[in-house]
């Protein structure tokens, strides 16, 4: 017994000076990247399984974690790395303006994300005063209000009802709200259903639902090299899929795993989506006198959050944005 | 050392006042040590908020009316999954425990049941229910009922068998033995089943919030984890926690004020 409590007691103490004393690591020998299951975040798989990360001098690790309200902690506390998330998202965890940067963009939603509504609701104005399902304070939330303020609406002119993308997609299958903003698969199966029909994807509005990868400013700054490796491994993955479609499917699949594991699935999934490679990156990101439209879609998204009272600090879009390793 | 020993002798009791100081120490000795650590910044600020970062929280949200609201819904779906599912387990609970019939028809089922993570049955929920308060009390009563089920039912198996056989032997019959030995000794242990359970219930709070959230305590936690506003989760927490031991205090009272036969040691 005695000894039980003194292993307790140890074990407490050590589990207190961890939190207590958890630097910062000077160099990242491996660098820890956390995603979540999406078609977008493939060509990491491409680059770890065909050596490209290997080739240009870093080894990385890919760590799956699904939620952003737990990714962002994670990189906050320096057990992560790099993160890869939707550019909207990481304001809402800027404690200062600068906490975090975008590295480099790696996928666009192109009908991958959308709204499904009943028939009778054809526009995106119909939506006024009607319950309409959406992750509050998520990516969907942030396209709904852009959606809204280029109609005219507020999202106060609706009835929002809070929950996950994928619970909306069941909500709106039965018929349990009006609408629903939501993903794939929830999309094809509310068109399919007697009551839904798609009212608006996102290919309608290319750069606005992005994913960049994402690590802490002080992170970039101390390690230059694995960053300017990471994105150029990034843009040969990129690359490398477009070269070789089918193999890197496979590749993809088997790695990003979940419900993506099954290729054929993957392969299907994968319109929704257009990879950001080398070119695509520059003109996107643009230089800081000449921005491109990343820069609007920050700006968009700073003024949606902070109208919903949800930033914490005051931010400019050339806070977070790094336009240096996508133009190297 | 005289005094060391009495106080650790096994199931002995201990003066009131001994046993008041003990929890007013371990209490404080914890708020105390989350004072080093926070005032001490030896874990990061936006971590471990301050004592006093929580209690700004906590006059913020009264002063706006939020937290009485949240709590105030949060109260209201646990208190109606609770009661609803208390309602069907105990009567069901005692049938199992002491009728071979009863068990043998509902123990797989509730053995197979409790074991489901409520969390995956949310979106079957939203076909099968909706997404209303129906909603948040199927979560909470499907987290609760199954436990207490078999929680109950081992309390009235436990009844000893010389009673019912006394009673018999005193010349009352069936319905009698049910209903002036059984079920009374059951009393005690099944309010012990429904404090614990209780308990219970508000783990799953979050999880009920999750879907058509915009009030509730569970809401007010997710809602504050996206942009980790650890204040507000902390105070979230801590309004549980009192509530818990409220309600955890009550539950005694009540059972020693209607079981006086059967106070707690």
């Amino acid at each position: 017994m005695r000894t039980t409590i003194t292993t307790f007691l140890a074990l407490t103490a050590g589990a207190v000076l961890g939190v207590m004393a958890s630097p910062a690591p000077a160099r990242a020998d491996t660098i820890k990247i956390a995603h979540s299951t999406w078609v977008g975040y493939g060509p990491l798989y491409i680059a770890r399984d065909k050596g490209i990360f290997k080739k240009n001098g870093v080894d990385v690790e890919l760590i799956v974690v699904e939620d952003p309200k737990e990714r962002f902690p994670t990189l906050m506390a320096d057990k992560i790395d790099v993160i890869a998330s939707t550019v909207d998202a990481t304001l809402l965890y800027l404690k200062t303006p600068k906490d975090f940067q975008y590295v480099v963009a790696i996928d666009d939603s192109n009908g991958g994300d959308g709204i499904v509504a009943n028939k009778d609701i054809k526009t995106v104005a119909d939506l006024k005063g009607k319950q309409v399902a959406v992750n509050e304070g998520s990516v969907s939330e942030f396209y709904l209000n852009v959606l809204l303020a280029k109609a005219g609406l507020k999202e106060s002119d609706l009835k929002p009802v809070n929950m996950t993308a994928s619970d909306a997609g069941t909500a709106f299958v039965s018929k349990r709200v009006d609408a629903a903003v939501t993903w794939e698969p929830w999309l094809s199966r509310g068109k399919a259903t007697d009551h839904g029909h798609l009212l608006v994807d996102s290919s309608s509005t290319p750069g606005l639902i992005t994913d960049a990868l994402i690590a802490k400013t002080s992170w970039v700054a101390a390690h230059p090299k694995d960053v300017e490796a990471l994105v150029k491994s990034w843009n040969e993955a990129v690359g490398y899929y477009r070269d070789h479609a089918d193999e890197s499917i496979e590749i993809m699949a088997k790695g990003v795993g979940g419900w993506l594991k099954d290729p054929k699935e993957f392969k299907e999934t994968l319109p929704g989506i257009k990879f950001y490679g080398a070119a695509d990156n520059k003109a996107f990101f643009g230089t800081k006198q000449k921005p491109g439209p990343l820069h609007e879609t920050v700006q968009a998204a700073i003024d949606i959050w902070s109208s919903h009272g949800k930033l914490q600090v005051k931010v400019t879009p050339d806070d977070l944005i790094n336009y240096t390793f996508v133009n190297m | 050392m005289a005094l060391l020993d009495a106080y650790t002798a096994p199931k002995k009791k201990i003066p009131r006042r001994a046993y008041l100081t003990v929890s007013t120490l371990v209490a404080l000795f914890t708020l105390s040590f989350w004072c080093v650590l926070s005032y001490g910044e030896l874990v990061r600020p936006d971590f471990l908020p301050t004592p006093m970062k929580v209690v700004w929280a906590g006059i913020a949200g009264a002063r706006d009316g939020s937290l009485a609201l949240n709590t105030a819904v949060s109260v209201g779906e646990i208190m109606s999954g609770f009661v609803l599912a208390s309602l069907l387990a105990v009567p069901l609970g005692i049938l199992m425990g002491s009728f071979a019939i009863v068990e043998a028809a509902i123990e797989p089922i509730a053995n197979f049941m409790r074991y489901l993570p409520v969390s995956a049955l949310i979106p079957l929920l939203i076909l099968w229910v909706g997404i209303g308060i129906e909603e948040k009390v199927s979560v909470i009563f499907i987290g609760t009922f199954f436990q207490q089920l078999i929680l109950v039912a081992d309390v009235s198996r436990a009844v000893p068998h010389d009673w019912l056989d006394v009673s018999y032997t005193l010349g009352a019959n069936r319905r009698t033995v049910v209903r002036r030995v059984l079920i009374p000794a059951t009393m005690p242990g099944v309010m012990d089943s429904l404090r614990v359970t209780l308990g219970w219930a508000w783990t799953y709070l979050v999880v009920a919030e999750l879907v058509a959230g915009n009030k509730g305590l569970g809401y007010f936690i997710l809602n504050s984890m996206r942009g980790l506003f650890t204040d507000q989760i902390f105070l979230g927490i801590m309004v549980i926690g009192l509530l818990g031991l409220i309600t955890d205090q009550l539950f005694k009272t009540l059972r020693n004020w209607l079981l006086p036969w059967a106070q707690n040691p």
